[in-house]
């Protein structure tokens, strides 16, 4: 599954995070952005609606990142 | 018709203040206020118990509704956390301390969040079934027995409270058609570790399914009581957290002023948490839908309407 990362960061839009968007960029850790640890939760569950997928919690904890999470979506 | 007469609350006096906890958990002021939401958690006195919380509340509910022992025919307490290990029941317990009638039935429901929706229905239905026209149903689950104050995910959240609501037939609020559902495929989500005997929950997986789920319960229960979103003129949420008040009513397109958070100085009182709203909420509303969710995963919902008298 191909995804962008304006994509996802739609998603961390959407949901109202506190995140700077303009610091934002792929590589960026969320927590460094100013995501926290409830957002995360958030923007997982907005990336699990949008494509239609489950993320298991072993997973899940890996994605920390918009880049971590458009590498996963590749896989899927 | 048998209603909601009247409610009232017991809340500890004393307090855990989160504000001073922030370095151990490293976290932010900002966090807390607008996350979590819970600045304060209320305690339970050190050698008080779950039935002495009950009590206290029947007690308040007896003297404001000069409700006389001898005069409740039923009472019903929510708790998964009883006096000892349960055996004897806690409203036995309760039965005893304020010398009940030997002719008033009381049981035990083992709820958490979603406790005193399903509570309403039982109570409900049992004084219908018995021609009963006084019951009390009791919400007491003081999880300060179990917080693990190490543990970031939980111990930031809790609080312990008690209420006590007159179910009679002089109701206030007339209680409408309830939804209710379970996962138990996620059981695990909320427990207690058998070996710690501590509380342990998996925020991501509660997060989620507060989110998916209780909007969807939200909707059939509008649905069966023949209601749209906007004739509702509160919605009684349990108190989660500040962040799942906020998710929960931008997901179902609410207004913030119609979905209160009131649970900043005192915390998640799990069973507690939605009659201690309805209790500051009753006179301004016409239709109130009050929605329960937590432990089971468990969820129930439903709308009281206001009788014209």
């Amino acid at each position: 599954m191909k995804v962008t990362a304006d994509e996802i960061r739609g998603i961390v839009k959407e949901i109202g995070s506190s995140a700077d968007m303009a610091q934002l960029d792929e590589s960026m850790s969320f927590s460094d952005a100013g995501v926290d640890s409830l957002e995360t939760f958030n923007i997982l569950l907005g990336v699990e609606e949008k494509f239609g997928i489950t993320i298991p919690e072993d997973e899940s904890e890996e994605l920390n990142s918009i880049s971590e999470i458009m590498a996963y979506l590749k896989k899927v | 018709m048998i209603g909601i007469e009247s409610i009232a609350v017991y809340l500890p006096e004393g307090r855990v203040d989160n504000t001073k906890r922030l370095e151990q958990f490293n976290l932010t002021k900002e966090f807390l206020q607008t996350k979590t939401g819970m600045s304060r958690l209320s305690r339970k006195g050190e050698g008080e118990e779950t039935s002495d919380m009950c009590c206290t509340a029947i007690q308040t509910l007896m003297d404001e509704r000069e409700l006389a022992a001898e005069e409740i025919e039923c009472l019903i307490v929510c708790t998964q956390n009883p006096d000892g290990y349960g055996l004897p029941h806690t409203s036995a317990i309760v039965h005893g301390k304020l010398g009940l009638s030997r002719d008033c039935a009381v049981f035990d429901i083992s709820l958490g969040c979603s406790g005193y929706v399903y509570g309403l229905s039982v109570i409900k239905g049992f004084m219908l079934s018995n021609e009963f026209t006084r019951g009390v149903l009791v919400t007491a689950d003081p999880y300060s027995k179990v917080v693990d104050e190490q543990d970031k995910n939980t111990s930031l959240l809790f609080g312990d409270a008690a209420t006590a609501t007159l179910v009679s037939d002089k109701p206030k609020w007339d209680i409408g058609k309830f939804c209710f559902g379970t996962d138990g495929s996620h059981c695990f989500a909320i427990n207690v570790n058998n070996e710690t005997r501590l509380l342990e929950m998996n925020g991501r997986a509660v997060f989620n399914f507060t989110a998916t789920v209780v909007p969807r319960n939200i909707s059939r229960t509008l649905e069966e009581n023949g209601l749209e979103k906007a004739d509702i003129d509160c919605f009684v949420l349990h108190q989660g957290s500040r962040y799942i008040r906020d998710t929960l009513a931008k997901r179902m397109g609410l207004e913030p002023e119609k979905v209160p958070f009131q649970a900043g100085d005192y915390g998640n009182t799990v069973s507690s948490s939605v009659p201690i709203i309805l209790a500051n909420e009753g006179d301004v509303s016409k239709h109130i839908l009050i929605s329960g969710f937590g432990v089971g995963l468990s969820w129930g919902s439903t709308i009281l309407t206001k009788v014209d008298n």
